[in-house]
């Protein structure tokens, strides 16, 4: 690729960066430059990434931008592939052939109450599966939890009324001083 | 990381944790789990999170991590695996809306229509009573216990017979089918008259309709009828009200080059009107709007800069005492804040596209949605999918081109979309893509869609991380849930936890056609 | 002219599906050559030919997708 003048190389560490995660960022600057990535002929250790601003675009600050760039992919794959299994259990959970058996019949034809109900009526299945899960939880290192973070919330402090209240989460954000701890009263007039 | 000096990161410390992304915000790192929850973490805090694990030691954080569904334990699976059954596997509304087109014909030349809209003395544009039935016959074989019905055009108003025939014949099947079904119409509002008015109290029809500002923004925009909109609306809105009708009249408008100036005039002239609420869009380039956009077209940075004005405004009034909303927001935020699932269609994955909505042409065309029905009009039927009477509602939802378009929506498997914290919140037009672009799935990176709707994140979530702002949005998302859960009061039976029964929003796409 | 792709970054499949959705503006050979995806490209029905060559580079990068 013919630089410009305008254009930068970087290095990067494969240690740090994987391939994937340098292309994962290349992707956000096709749109305005012209990318090559390649490996350093002389240190397989080091991807090297070019980019020329295409005509009639300005980048300011292009190197720390993709420098950016690439670090947050490289987190992002990281935190991907590490909650990988709990996905795949949320996954197993949400559509199991089950689920979907029910879901597809019920498409081919109109849902009358009953199909419709027995589309959700999964609840001893799910249990079953979160029983799998929980199995599976075991293996986790709770030895590690000095909180006891592996114990049920409603044990340790009571059920709370309702975890996923907007209210509730506004007001763990206040507790970090994000937001104003006085919820209650009514801040506008409707 | 934007200036967040990461040094080592291993996947082990994300085992425990459900799947995220961030993204640094106002000083702070929001993190979004895939199911929508969020929480805004301190630029330290995060990164001790990514360097070394979960923070046993700090409690505070462990505890907020644990109540905002960040971790995957015994107590947030629960609520985890709910939240992840509503986002992606809700067939109770497969296809709940239903977009009649009764007539291509217009009486007004708006700059930005999409609709490609024919002068009203043109004749072979109308939907006749033989197809419209057919329509409904389609309509009804829809699983979907909601159907909403929503007229657009052309102005619907032009082919009045048929919009009331559609509507009478509709109840009478209805009396057969039992389901909760609803009516919507979106009209320029220029041809009302009592008749017409008297009908369309006594059958509940939401109506919606068009206006863009003060009449030095509308009248460029839409022709001069400002005065006669205006005065319409008044008289519609105020027999809405005499008669208690719940769904009131409401107002959309669209943002051009001439609106720019007058973000505040235009959130006064709602006001003024009695609306407590503003929609804010952006054109698209579909249509008459296409060949015009030299003279309406606008950068996303300053749609963005235009947006961020308005929502200051509308927070300013707020704090001032009044309560006013912006409905785009309402619709971002009650995702992220109550874990609601609004089902606007340009904000799901897959999108609405004939899983949520279905667009029927004049001449009984069906296509997978209002924006592939527009572009139909430009001569591409690639998203055509049937016919009425001639297809089954089987044969549209297993059309090729509704599996392309709902693969090609999901945000789960796009690149540049699938690791972005805003994907819980965010929607694909793979519709808009290939019009804009010629592929359903582009680079997301150069879609005016994807720098709008994260432009439009981004000013939300720094404006939540401000308190008095916070408490406004708050109020807004209490309300809305609050109505819509009470509007639908549906109850998951085998659980027993309380299931959103959400229809896909009315979208009121009033400048498509009016 | 040619250019080459180095396989521990590219998937000979993306390198092919865009030598496919470009085959319509040049003449081009892909050939394996063990650690690299050597492609030849001659024929260019474009007055610039580096400029085209990089929109293939860019679009071979697109091919590969990403998260």
């Amino acid at each position: 690729m013919k630089n410009g003048g305008n254009g930068v190389e970087m290095h990067f560490s494969t240690k740090l960066f994987p391939a994937e995660a340098i292309l994962g960022a290349c992707h956000k600057f096709l749109a305005k430059c012209y990318v090559r990535v390649d490996y350093d002929e002389s240190d397989a250790r080091k991807i090297i990434v070019q980019l020329k601003p295409k005509d009639g675009e300005t980048i300011d600050n292009l190197e720390s931008e993709f420098r950016d760039e690439a670090l947050d992919y490289s987190v992002k794959l990281k935190i991907l592939k590490g909650t990988s299994r709990v996905r795949d259990q949320i996954f197993h959970i949400v559509f199991n052939p089950e689920r979907i058996s029910l879901a597809s019949d019920n498409l081919q034809t109109e849902l009358d109450t009953e199909s419709r109900a027995e589309v959700f009526k999964l609840n001893d299945k799910m249990e079953k599966l979160l029983a799998d899960i929980e199995e599976e939880e075991e293996s986790f290192d709770y030895e590690d939890d000095p909180l006891g973070i592996a114990t049920p919330w409603e044990e340790k402090y009571g059920q709370p009324d309702n975890i996923l209240d907007p209210r509730q989460q506004i007001e763990d954000q206040a507790k970090k001083g994000l937001v104003i701890p006085t919820l209650n009263g009514e801040v506008v007039e409707s | 990381m934007n200036g967040i000096a990461i040094k080592k990161v291993k996947q082990k410390h994300f085992e425990k944790m459900v799947p995220f992304s961030f993204r640094k915000i106002g000083g702070y790192v929001l993190i979004v789990n895939e199911y929508g929850n969020y929480l805004f973490l301190e630029e330290p805090d995060f990164k001790d999170l990514v360097e070394n694990g979960l923070p046993y030691g700090n409690r505070r954080l462990m505890e907020d991590f644990q109540k905002h569904n960040m971790i995957f334990t015994k107590e947030t699976r629960a609520g985890v695996v709910d939240k992840a059954l509503k986002r992606f596997r809700d067939p109770a509304h497969i296809t709940n809306l239903h977009i009649i087109i009764a007539t291509l014909r217009c009486n007004l030349k708006c700059l930005y229509c999409q609709a490609n809209s024919v002068p009203g003395s043109t004749h072979g544009t109308d939907m006749s009573i033989e197809t419209a039935e057919k329509v409904v016959d389609t309509i009804f074989q829809a699983p979907s216990e909601v159907l909403s019905i929503e007229f657009q055009g052309g102005e619907p108003l032009l082919n009045w017979e048929v919009v009331k025939h559609i509507i009478k014949y509709a109840k009478e099947v209805n009396k057969v089918k039992n389901r909760s079904i609803s009516f919507n119409i979106v009209s320029n509002h220029t041809l009302i008259d009592d008749e017409k008015l008297d009908f369309l109290v006594e059958n509940e029809v939401v109506m919606c309709m068009s206006l863009d500002g003060p009449d030095y923004v509308h009248n460029k925009n839409r022709g001069d009828n400002h005065a006669l909109v205006v005065k319409n609306y008044r008289k519609v809105f105020d027999r809405y009200v005499n008669e208690g009708l719940e769904r009131l009249p409401a107002l959309i408008g669209t943002v051009t080059k001439h609106s720019l100036p007058y973000a505040r005039e235009i959130v006064d002239e709602y006001r003024s009107l009695g609306s407590n609420s503003i929609f804010v869009r952006p054109p698209t380039t579909l249509g008459v709007a296409q060949k015009n956009w030299e003279k309406i077209g606008i950068t996303t940075d300053e749609f963005l800069e235009f947006y961020a004005e308005i929502i200051d405004y509308v927070l300013e009034i707020n704090h001032g005492g009044t309560y006013f909303t912006e409905t785009f927001a309402i619709y971002i935020l009650s995702k992220a804040i109550a874990g609601h699932e609004p089902g606007y269609v340009d904000l799901k994955s897959p999108c609405g596209a004939a899983l949520g909505q279905l667009a029927y042409n004049y001449n009984g065309d069906v296509y997978t949605c209002d924006e592939a029905r527009m572009l139909g009009h430009l001569g591409d039927d690639t998203f055509k999918i049937g016919t009425c009477g001639e297809s089954t509602y089987t044969d549209l939802i297993m059309h090729k081109a509704t599996k392309a378009v709902c693969l090609a929506s999901t945000i789960e498997s796009t690149p540049g979309c699938s690791m972005c914290v805003y994907k819980p919140y965010c929607g694909i037009c793979p519709v808009q893509n290939y019009h804009e672009s010629g592929e359903l799935s582009p680079n997301v990176f150069t879609t005016r869609r994807h720098k709008i709707n994260e432009g439009i994140m981004d000013i939300l979530f720094e404006r939540l991380l401000i308190p008095e702002n916070s408490a406004v949005f708050l109020k807004w998302i209490e309300d809305y849930v609050g109505k819509r859960v009470q509007d639908d009061n549906a109850v998951i039976p085998d659980n027993g936890s309380e299931r959103d029964n959400v229809p896909e929003e009315k979208e009121c796409e009033c400048e498509k056609s009016n | 002219m040619k250019v080459d792709f180095d396989k521990r970054i590219y998937k000979l499949s993306a390198v092919k599906e865009a030598v496919k959705d470009y085959g319509g503006f040049a003449d081009f050979t892909i050939s394996d050559t063990g650690r690299k995806i050597d492609v030849s490209v001659e024929n260019i029905d474009y007055s610039d030919h580096e400029n085209f060559i990089d929109e293939f580079c860019n679009y071979v990068i697109y091919k590969m997708g990403g998260k």
